[in-house]
């Protein structure tokens, strides 16, 4: 578990980025983040491995303080895939890039050959498994950054924007890996502003503005509260402004919106 | 502590100087260089010192000269022990250093009320070309962008695990590859994507060499040029028409 | 008027294998074209195409013939063809140059040689146009996303083009900010009759402003024609184009003549198809 006690953080320039975050993420969460930029996400992403520390307040993982923790220590719990992770690839083969995490680790080789065939697997990417990273697709770089994190098996996996640059078909893979994850009893947590790939997920929602949190709720209930919307620069999903003027409960797939229809047409 | 470099760089303020015309800052920055060099006399030396003193609170950059001052004053104190072996007048070696901490404030003051597009402006009186000009400004433009490249690689690095400070020097140097070579990466991606940009706005298309500022010489900048123009006529009339 | 076309044109990079492979299309003047494909599909190479960098920077097998404004790509000088073709990239920060918003919007002028007077006056134009009044003095690398993309903007609006391009303009921006952008997009279009192409994934916010929508697809053009038209076939999410959720209902409703890109039409449809039912 992951707790937030009364957080604030301020940045040496005097940015007040963070002010009283109190939030709790379990195991098999799977947490939207979401606000306009500037609102606080990268630096509230940023305390939930250690690289930042809280200027006040505690963020304790697995009941220890993060301030006593190194950053390797509670990244091997806390995964964290950045926005432009892509620029983090250096290594010559793609499975040197997966084994450079767990190496740092200090996983035995025999595990660390395992683990790379597993993550290789889960990823589709075992055909690049020789390749250099330089020479993969937008969206395998991706999925290989991905790969880099989940090898090693942290508890909870962070997600930054992972939306952006990505097409209908990544998008789609990139649903059933959280899936895939979330049944596995990750904890996940996603910065984006992608509306209808969150929709989709249907994760509980933090809203946040101005380094607080102003909303913590179903994606169903911050998407039908307008007044939230509004502050945070959000707009509603196509399927939710149409159940709106249906006048009906929210449709969260496609197929609840055909039902709805459906029935009305035979009554 | 040794916060010099600071103080050498472009403070974006709303401040009275900040706001003057370019044209009049650069004749108070050199009529300020000049007697810096020449005066050579406690009293006018501290004269001028006020005036320096009355332009950078005027433009609200104290803090960051107080910030460099612990290193300038250890300079200036080096200055002096220098001057006072070699010869051993305690009011020259004094002079001595004032010089140079008028030399360094005045410098620094100019760094910090002259933002980069009015010193391309200034590069432009000194006849620099135009792509030299938009060289300098654009790795002024650039370093920012690198350092953020810099934390947010490190960052995705430590996220995977890495630690900078284990082991030994050679391990250390070996644990900056995995940042060093992102970077280097990052960095030719971004230069070729600002080329791009480059080529599609014209740039180095012509040989006229046109810089679109606004210039507006008002009241203020005449008052302020009375003003600080006032050491100089001081000093004028003091070693010309009075003492001659 | 044909304002780009492209006929038989094929290119690769430094001889490798075919980016874009026997090209044939054409876009009115004034159209709003949006291009979809999976990434690496070839979108950004078109965009390079029509603003020049290939051939101009970027050298490679070029076959047949790209036209803008009637006029052969290979014809024209870089500066000529930054006059007619703007570009705002996907990153912002690699195409704002200088440390204000007024000197940034002039650079492209400047570079262009023109008279100080008549810049100025350009420039206030935009400012004006842009709504960036209060921000001239600012650096542009302190504003925020949205603010940065205006900026860009008004830096190629200043060109005068006849042509933009846009590189998945929104993939930096939040969910109102992209709207705003869209609702831009719309004025200049109605407003400055600017033909607008953009590669974009996220069809269901900019296709009620699209006339049509070209879809890419290993370098060849699956779909080209109205928007509605082309979603009306759902296997072009094989392409990795994304039917937006409510072109995907409409497609199962029967009696829809078309996919509903809107609320608005999608209400409209639904109460005609109800009250079809009911009496």
């Amino acid at each position: 578990m992951i707790e937030f006690h009364n957080v604030s953080f301020i940045y040496p320039n005097g940015f007040k980025a963070l002010d009283e975050i109190n939030l709790k993420i379990r195991e098999g969460d799977l947490l939207a983040l979401v606000g306009e930029n500037g609102s606080g996400k990268t630096t509230l992403i940023k305390h939930l491995n250690g690289l930042l520390k809280p200027t006040q307040g505690k963020v304790f993982i697995f009941g220890r303080d993060t301030k006593e923790l190194t950053v390797a220590e509670v990244s091997r719990y806390v995964g964290i895939v950045f926005q432009n992770s892509d620029s983090q690839l250096f290594s010559e083969t793609v499975e040197d890039e997966i084994a450079f995490g767990l190496r740092n680790f200090g996983f035995s080789e025999e595990d660390i050959n395992l683990r790379i065939n597993f993550a290789l697997r889960l990823f589709e990417l075992e055909i690049y498994r020789k390749k250099s990273p330089f020479l993969l697709s937008g969206g395998e770089k991706k999925r290989l950054c991905m790969a880099c994190i989940l090898a090693w098996d942290p508890r909870f996996i962070v997600l930054d924007e992972p939306t952006v640059g990505q097409d209908f078909l990544e998008k789609e893979k990139l649903i059933q890996m959280i899936d895939l994850l979330r049944r596995k009893g990750k904890g996940i947590v996603i910065a984006s502003h992608d509306i209808e790939f969150l929709w989709k997920l249907q994760p509980k929602m933090v809203v946040m503005k101005n380094g607080r949190i102003i909303a913590y709720s179903s994606a169903e209930e911050i998407f039908s509260n307008s007044s939230i919307l509004d502050q945070s620069n959000l707009i509603p999903p196509q399927l939710v402004e149409l159940s709106k003027h249906l006048s009906t409960k929210a449709f969260q797939t496609i197929e609840q919106a055909k039902e709805w229809i459906k029935k009305r047409v035979n009554v | 502590m040794f916060r010099l470099p600071h103080s050498f760089i472009f403070s974006r303020q709303d401040s009275l100087i900040h706001r003057l015309d370019i044209r009049v800052k650069i004749i108070i920055f050199i009529e300020f260089l000049i007697l810096s060099l020449i005066l050579f006399n406690i009293r006018d030396q501290l004269t001028l010192l006020s005036f320096l003193g009355a332009l950078i609170f005027l433009s609200k950059i104290e803090r960051r000269i107080l910030n460099s001052l612990a290193f300038i004053t250890f300079l200036m104190a080096m200055i002096f022990i220098l001057n006072l072996i070699i010869s051993k007048e305690i009011i020259i070696s004094l002079s001595y250093s004032l010089r140079f901490l008028l030399i360094i404030l005045t410098s620094s003051s100019f760094f910090q009320t002259i933002s980069p597009d009015e010193l391309e402006y200034f590069l432009r009186l000194l006849r620099v070309p135009r792509y030299l000009r938009f060289a300098f400004i654009s790795a002024l433009r650039f370093v920012p962008l690198l350092m953020l490249d810099l934390i947010q690689i490190t960052d995705s690095q430590r996220a995977r695990g890495l630690e900078l400070d284990k082991g030994n020097i050679f391990k250390r140097i070996k644990n900056r590859i995995p940042i060093l070579i992102p970077l280097i990466i990052s960095t030719i991606n971004r230069s070729s994507q600002m080329a791009e940009a480059l080529e599609t706005r014209a740039f180095n298309s012509t040989k006229k060499d046109v810089l679109c500022l606004n210039l507006n010489f008002e009241k203020r900048d005449l008052i302020f040029l009375f003003i600080f123009f006032l050491p100089s006529l001081l000093t004028v009339g003091y070693y010309y028409i009075i003492y001659p | 008027m044909k304002i780009v076309e492209f006929s038989n044109f094929s290119f690769s990079y430094d001889n490798g294998n075919y980016i874009l492979k026997d090209m044939n299309f054409y876009v009115e003047e004034g159209w709003c074209v949006l291009v979809a494909g999976k990434s690496g599909c070839g979108k950004s190479t078109l965009l390079r195409c029509i603003n020049g960098l290939i051939p101009k920077y970027y050298k490679g097998r070029y076959e047949g013939e790209v036209l803008v404004d009637g006029v052969r790509v290979i014809d024209y000088s870089m500066s000529e063809l930054s006059k007619k073709v703007g570009t705002l990239f996907q990153n912002p920060d690699h195409q704002l140059f200088m440390f204000s918003v007024e000197r940034e919007i002039a650079f492209g002028l400047e570079n262009l040689g023109l008279d100080p007077s008549d810049i100025k006056d350009r420039v206030e134009w935009a400012l004006d146009f842009l709504n960036l009044k209060d921000l001239a003095k600012r650096a542009p690398y302190e504003l925020s996303e949205g603010q940065k993309q205006r900026v860009a903007l008004a830096s190629i609006l200043v060109m005068r083009p006849k042509i933009i391009l846009l590189d998945e303009p929104t993939s930096l921006l939040d969910p109102k900010t992209s709207l705003q952008l869209v609702n831009l997009l719309r004025n200049l279009k109605e407003k400055l009759k600017v033909t607008l192409i953009i590669a974009e994934h996220k069809l269901e916010l900019f296709s009620p402003i699209a006339d049509r929508l070209l879809v890419v697809h290993d370098g060849s053009i699956k779909a080209y024609h109205r928007v509605k038209e082309v979603l009306k076939n759902p296997s072009i999410s094989s392409y990795g184009v994304s039917l937006p959720p409510l072109a995907q209902l409409s497609l199962f409703i029967e009696g829809f003549k078309e996919p509903s890109l809107t609320i608005d039409e999608m209400m409209k449809e639904l109460r005609r198809f109800f009250n079809d039912r009911v009496s």
